[in-house]
């Protein structure tokens, strides 16, 4: 094995000697201590948006156990499994019968919210309150205040959370069914042009039914720091509400009955943009109204600066 | 001319009947500033109108030339606050949390995940940062807390009672923190405390406020007695100090009688100091209390807390 010599130092035959300023630096020291920030800033108006983000995210278990995680994801599970039942059995049938239509729509799309109604209730219950309640409890809210946002994009920040939390509940089935039909179809771009007219229709529905919820589940979950007590208080209210419409309705008060029922009033909406159903509409847009504008009215009380 | 940090106006508040902020005025403009008071004096609430969590009943108050009613959503990106009471999200890790309170108060993501990682090391937490809050001690959660106050580079920081349930070398290493957060990084620090020692330790201003009033708005060195007012010994009888005073002042050092049991040399020098020493030993005289003439700083600030 033989090395080649090391070359000799400049001044004694090796290459000259660099100017040291021409020379390019090989390190550079760095202050990389904590210093001020002077870089830009996002506008205030991406403050809520910011806010629903990192709300979802702890809503839905981000760094926390399988526990944390289970439930919503269960229920969101549960509602898809009447449409992905659905598809499954219009595969097998079109395999069957290949090129002829079904002689019934096996789950109409005004019908699915109606169907999954509890379901709805229930995922409202237990993610509206992970949106409030903890910043109640541990009192983040007065950090929040006090150097981050205001109240009023506070609200607004944790009713986008919410609302968005609630579409993937009242959108995401309903359209994976659509889609499910549409690309099941004999004809995609037949099926498509037919089914259209659907889509908005469901995109109107699933928004009608999740800003009811998701307003009246966050005011509930506002008045207390116990998720626990939060979502006892929301599936009895909107169980009671079931209850007294009975009542009313076992008496004759029809009107009242459809406009009292917390669960009723937002489905059947809902359901009215696909076909007329036998509702006192004008009661329970009436209904519909009250209970948001009180529930963000409350929201805002709730969430203020001291006067 | 730079309009000052903090400018309070004539502010009033009120609970109900219960006046918590009684017409106090006072400017704050130097690097650090105590905010000192007993129980009930008001310290909170005239830090919680600064930061705009409470509304004035009457006065006005300015942060950085803008007021703080009007401009809140400027103040609250340019001012830190550090809460007494337990306020990050515990199902949360400190890192997620400092990010996402960097973002709500405007930084970019990448800016914000890079300055959390850096505030989280500026405080100490760098290795325990992925933890969740809920497990932390209570000292690291005060460094949190700490570091969430900071990270988007505030011009003036608010800590309210930051020493709050830490062992001795904890709060040591929490004060002197705080002392490179004003002299190193340049934030203006508004310290809030009733433990005279931090204060001292970590201030260069104090704000003094007694029954909602303001009692003294002073810089320190001027509200400090100075041993260029002495020293001033304390024996065990009126015998014991006309001997001392007599011996001293023979020997050369000037002494004079002050109260019951006391001696004081207007020289507070060290060779004043040994020749005391050296009398009070050839005269067998016990020395019970050696201390600057005129009280010590917490002498000062307890006056002005309780007179």
């Amino acid at each position: 094995m033989s090395t080649s010599p090391p070359p000799p130092p400049p001044g004694f035959g090796g290459p000259p000697p660099q100017d040291p300023a021409s020379a390019t630096p090989r390190a550079q020291v760095h202050d990389v201590r904590f210093a001020g920030y002077t870089g830009e800033r996002t506008p205030t108006w991406t403050a809520p948006l910011t806010l629903a983000w990192w709300s979802l995210l702890r809503a839905f278990g981000r760094r926390r156990g399988w526990t944390s995680k289970f439930v919503p994801f269960a229920l969101l599970g549960l509602a898809l499994i009447p449409g992905v039942g659905v598809l499954t059995v219009r595969a097998l049938l079109s395999s069957e019968f290949p090129g002829q239509e079904l002689p019934i729509e096996l789950l109409p799309y005004s019908a699915y919210l109606g169907m999954i109604g509890t379901l709805i209730v229930l995922w409202a219950a237990v993610v509206t309150p992970e949106l409030v309640c903890p910043d109640i409890q541990a009192r983040v809210t007065s950090l929040y205040f006090a150097t981050a946002i205001s109240p009023g994009r506070y609200v607004l920040g944790k009713w986008l959370a919410s609302m968005a939390a609630m579409l993937g509940m009242t959108l995401v089935p309903v359209v994976v069914l659509w889609l499910g039909n549409v690309m099941f179809a004999d004809s995609i771009p037949d099926a498509l042009a037919d089914d259209a007219a659907n889509l908005p229709r469901i995109v109107g529905a699933g928004v009608i039914v999740a800003a009811f919820f998701s307003t009246l589940g966050l005011a509930v979950a506002a008045v207390t720091g116990r998720r626990a007590y939060a979502i006892g208080a929301f599936v009895g209210l909107t169980l009671g509400s079931v209850v007294l419409a009975g009542v009313f309705d076992s008496t004759g008060h029809e009107t009242l009955a459809f406009a009292l029922s917390l669960v009723a009033i937002p489905t059947l909406l809902a359901q009215r943009l696909f076909e007329d159903n036998d509702i006192p509409v004008v009661a329970m847009c009436v209904s519909y109204a009250v209970v948001i504008v009180v529930s963000l009215i409350a929201l805002r009380a709730r969430f203020r600066v001291q006067p | 001319m730079a309009p000052p940090l903090i400018q309070v106006d004539d502010v009033v508040v009120k609970y109900g009947n219960h006046l918590a902020l009684d017409r106090v005025s006072v400017t704050v403009d130097a690097p650090a500033t105590g905010l000192l008071g007993a129980n009930g004096a008001g310290k909170s609430t005239l830090m919680k109108a600064i930061l705009g969590l409470l509304t004035p009943t009457q006065g006005r108050i300015s942060i950085m030339g803008h007021d703080a009613a009007k401009a809140a959503d400027l103040v609250r990106r340019r001012v830190g606050y550090m809460p007494e009471h337990d306020c990050l999200p515990p199902t949360m890790t400190a890192a997620d949390t400092v990010v996402h309170l960097a973002q709500l108060r405007g930084l970019p993501r990448r800016d914000a995940v890079r300055r959390a990682s850096e505030a989280l090391f500026t405080v100490g937490l760098e290795e325990e940062r992925s933890r969740l809050i809920e497990g932390y001690s209570q000292g690291m959660k005060q460094r949190a807390k700490l570091a969430q106050s900071i990270v988007h580079g505030p011009d003036v920081v608010f800590l309210d009672e930051p020493t709050t349930g830490l062992d001795p070398a904890g709060r040591g290493e929490m004060l002197a923190l705080i002392r490179r957060i004003s002299h190193d990084l340049g934030i203006h620090v508004i310290v809030s405390s009733h433990i005279l020692d931090d204060i001292r330790r970590t201030c260069d201003g104090v704000v003094v406020l007694r029954d909602g009033r303001l009692a003294a708005a002073e810089a320190l060195e001027t509200l400090a007695p100075t041993s260029a007012q002495g020293m001033r010994a304390e024996v065990g009888s009126s015998e014991a100090a006309d001997r001392l005073a007599t011996a001293l002042t023979q020997g050369g050092f000037p002494a004079h009688r002050d109260g019951e049991h006391g001696v004081v040399m207007p020289d507070g020098s060290d060779r004043s100091l040994d020749a005391l020493r050296d009398a009070a030993a050839h005269y067998g005289i016990a020395l019970r209390k050696l201390a600057p003439a005129g009280g010590t700083l917490e002498d000062a600030l307890v006056t002005a807390m309780t007179e």
